[in-house]
């Protein structure tokens, strides 16, 4: 599975966000165009942009852990909350991020989808998110996984199935390896192993 | 370091090639691995067995996977053998990196470009 990549899906709200009227949207409407966009770029580039575990609800496929951060629970809150804030279902566009995460190829898939679906009213885009691989796991009042393996198939890239599986798998490890938590935790370890080693004798 | 060192990262083995220089900008160095295989449909830049010692075979270089890094956090993973050093690339090498980088600029994190551009590297 793509791992959540958060930075990018606070930057990908925003920039949806950014191009809705007032800088508010429902939050059925932006959880469906995102999850639009991360398929998309699976089926052009082999690649979601946002990443995450997906989960078919009734009235869509979305990202649960997104859908967790919207509705306060998520587990990293606080980078969320510090840019959207909820008006009833609505979520408002409160302070803009830095873009830096994104790549100006995805930045544009998010701008085309959000054209695409401009005048369409909340319902007829999560509607959109009816697709093969929801169809084919959703349960009536459930909320089920949908298999990354399903969307890869249902975006045509079947053939490629293995490769992307594994290329998910790598790209988490370097995401974790270049973080800076990662080397703030190896350099927490290394002044720890240097406190507690033995000390020399002459 | 400098623009062109490399290291080895000790799990899958990439090439991470040092693009940016990292005494011009120290908290956003940016580098790019060699892969010998991508699930993009089009190859962003290949680099061929003879044109440094670890290439032994067709390998690419994918910008999407480039990384915008802090200097003394490489230097912590360097120490903590999580990357391994390598022998630098030639600077014709790193040259045509640089301009792959620029002709694939639409795919690399916005902040490994901005990096780039503010050092004028593309």
């Amino acid at each position: 599975m793509f791992q959540l990549n958060q930075r990018k899906a606070v930057e990908a709200a925003a920039i949806l966000l950014r191009l809705a009227h007032e800088r508010i949207m429902d939050r059925k409407r932006l959880l469906a165009l995102l999850f639009l966009a991360d398929r998309k770029s699976l089926e052009v580039t082999g690649r979601p942009i946002v990443g995450g575990r997906l989960v078919a609800l009734e009235f869509g496929a979305v990202h649960s852990e997104v859908y967790d951060l919207i509705k306060g629970s998520g587990r990293n809150q606080p980078e969320w909350s510090r840019h959207f804030a909820n008006e009833s279902y609505r979520v408002v566009l409160t302070d803009e991020p830095e873009i830096r995460a994104l790549s100006d190829r995805e930045i544009d898939v998010l701008t085309q989808l959000s054209d695409q679906w401009m005048g369409y009213g909340t319902w007829d885009v999560a509607r959109a998110t009816h697709t093969e691989e929801y169809n084919k796991v959703y349960r009536e009042n459930t909320s089920t996984p949908i298999p990354l393996e399903e969307t890869i198939k249902a975006v045509g890239r079947g053939g490629q199935k293995d490769a992307i599986l594994n290329d998910a798998e790598e790209k988490a490890y370097f995401d974790k390896l270049f973080s800076p938590e990662h080397a703030l935790a190896v350099k927490l370890a290394n002044a720890l192993k240097a406190k507690h080693s033995p000390k020399k004798t002459r | 370091m400098n623009a062109g060192d490399t290291f080895v990262d000790g799990k899958y083995g990439h090439l991470w090639i040092v693009l940016s220089d990292p005494a011009a900008d120290g908290e956003r160095v940016v580098i790019v691995n060699f892969t010998t295989h991508s699930t993009e449909k089009e190859d962003d830049c290949i680099v061929q067995p003879g044109e440094h010692p670890f290439v032994k075979s067709k390998t690419l270089i994918q910008f999407r996977d480039a990384k915008c890094c802090r200097l003394a956090d490489l230097e912590t993973l360097v120490k903590g053998t999580y990357l391994k050093p390598h022998k630098p690339v030639t600077v014709d090498l790193l040259n045509r990196i640089t301009s792959c980088a620029s002709s694939k600029s639409h795919k690399l994190p916005k902040a490994c470009k901005a990096s780039l551009e503010d050092q004028g590297l593309i």
